[in-house]
């Protein structure tokens, strides 16, 4: 192969391979950013004002009533009623209603 | 709790990548895989050990708010129902804390006079005036939701205009939307600031700006602010991922091609990585 020829071909195969990684990075990245995501999520570290609310929501729907008497709370109660969701069973063990 | 939380994950993400794949049609492909790819990962890698923070989930909450916001900047009009169920999640989540109801007002303040704000822009505000609805809805709310404004609702509502200082002007915002189309009827379309990005600075400010009235210096209460800053900048990188493609490709950014594209990218891989490392080096 003469070296015009080369010459030629490289500058293609450059732009060939750099599409590739172009079209390759999208699907990579997705995936990497995809399976930190996933092993973050399996992997919480402790809770700390989660805890408390996650409990407190236990405790109102045993009954308490968020104020002074039952349950000192000084946080607005949507993030508590919003914690209720996941306390809706029984058994959940995020609230601790084991 | 973990279901919960995928859950509120699948919706936010899901719904910013419809919201900008639909705001071109189908041309926007590629730049919305790349939203939804960047902010999975702000969303949810870098908060880790903030994991369900009530500042985690407005963040979650509010995200598809902005990007409907940033749609309708460039003429998408989300449906009713949609733009009625994004401002009421986002408006429920801002009621967690007191003070991160900021973030949505900062963002409805911030429409009428961003750069992308258009003749045709506001002729897509006008019916129906939804972000005006959604953001009385917000209030409406907000206010229904908070002890104090069963208790004393006075001195709830003057503390509220009083951390919130965006809301004593939502009235002159909404007077002056007529008079805006004219004053900003003639901004030159390549306005080269973008729409979404715009959005999530005025977030991040208001934010910051909430962070700093409750004075308590608690990190994970900067989280708000920090994510809608890296938000921007992975709406920045989005545009740089896909701008060799072909410019309709990409809507909300100004593209960067030739040598200013390798550098304005790399300019922003700092900040993203200087970000990251100052979020790693707290938690050491």
């Amino acid at each position: 192969m003469s070296r015009g020829a080369v010459a030629d071909r490289a500058p293609r195969l450059a732009g060939q391979a750099l599409g590739l990684a172009g079209s390759l990075l999208l699907p990579v990245a997705g995936g990497v950013v995809l399976g930190l995501t996933t092993v973050y999520f399996l992997a919480q570290p402790v809770w700390g004002d989660q805890s408390w609310f996650l409990y407190a929501a236990s405790r109102v729907l045993d009954g308490a009533r968020i104020g002074i008497d039952d349950l000192a709370e000084v946080n607005p109660p949507l993030i508590i009623w919003i914690s209720k969701l996941p306390c809706g069973s029984e058994d959940s063990p995020a609230c601790g209603r084991r | 709790m973990e279901v919960c939380l995928a859950a509120l994950f699948l919706l936010s993400i899901g719904w910013c990548f419809s919201l900008a794949r639909r705001a071109y049609g189908a041309r926007s492909d590629a730049f919305a895989w790349w939203v939804a790819i960047l902010l999975l990962f702000i969303v949810g890698v870098y908060p880790w050990r903030d994991y369900a923070q009530r500042e985690h989930l407005l963040v979650l909450a509010v995200m598809p708010y902005l990007v409907m916001a940033a749609a309708r900047l460039d003429g998408t009009v989300a449906p009713v129902w949609e733009a009625v169920a994004a401002g009421l999640l986002a408006a429920v989540d801002s009621r967690s804390s007191p003070t991160t109801c900021s973030c949505c007002l900062a963002s409805k303040c911030w429409s009428p006079i961003a750069p992308g704000f258009t003749a045709d822009t506001a002729g897509a505000h006008r019916p129906g005036g939804r972000g005006r609805c959604l953001l009385r809805g917000g209030l409406a709310v907000h206010a229904g939701l908070h002890q104090q404004a069963h208790a004393d609702p006075v001195r709830y509502v003057s503390r509220l205009y009083e951390l919130a200082d965006p809301a004593g002007r939502i009235v002159a915002v909404d007077s002056q939307d007529r008079r805006g189309d004219r004053r900003l009827g003639d901004c030159p379309a390549s306005a080269a600031l973008s729409r979404l990005g715009s959005l999530f600075i005025m977030a991040s400010v208001a934010a910051t700006v909430g962070f700093v009235i409750q004075h308590k210096d608690i990190p994970n209460q900067f989280l708000p602010a920090k994510l809608f800053i890296m938000s921007r900048l992975a709406s920045c990188s989005a545009i740089c991922s896909c701008s060799g493609r072909s410019a309709a490709t990409c809507p909300w950014l100004p593209p960067c091609r030739g040598r200013d594209s390798r550098r304005c990218a790399g300019r922003r891989l700092c900040l993203l990585s200087l970000s990251i490392r100052a979020g790693a080096h707290r938690r050491e």
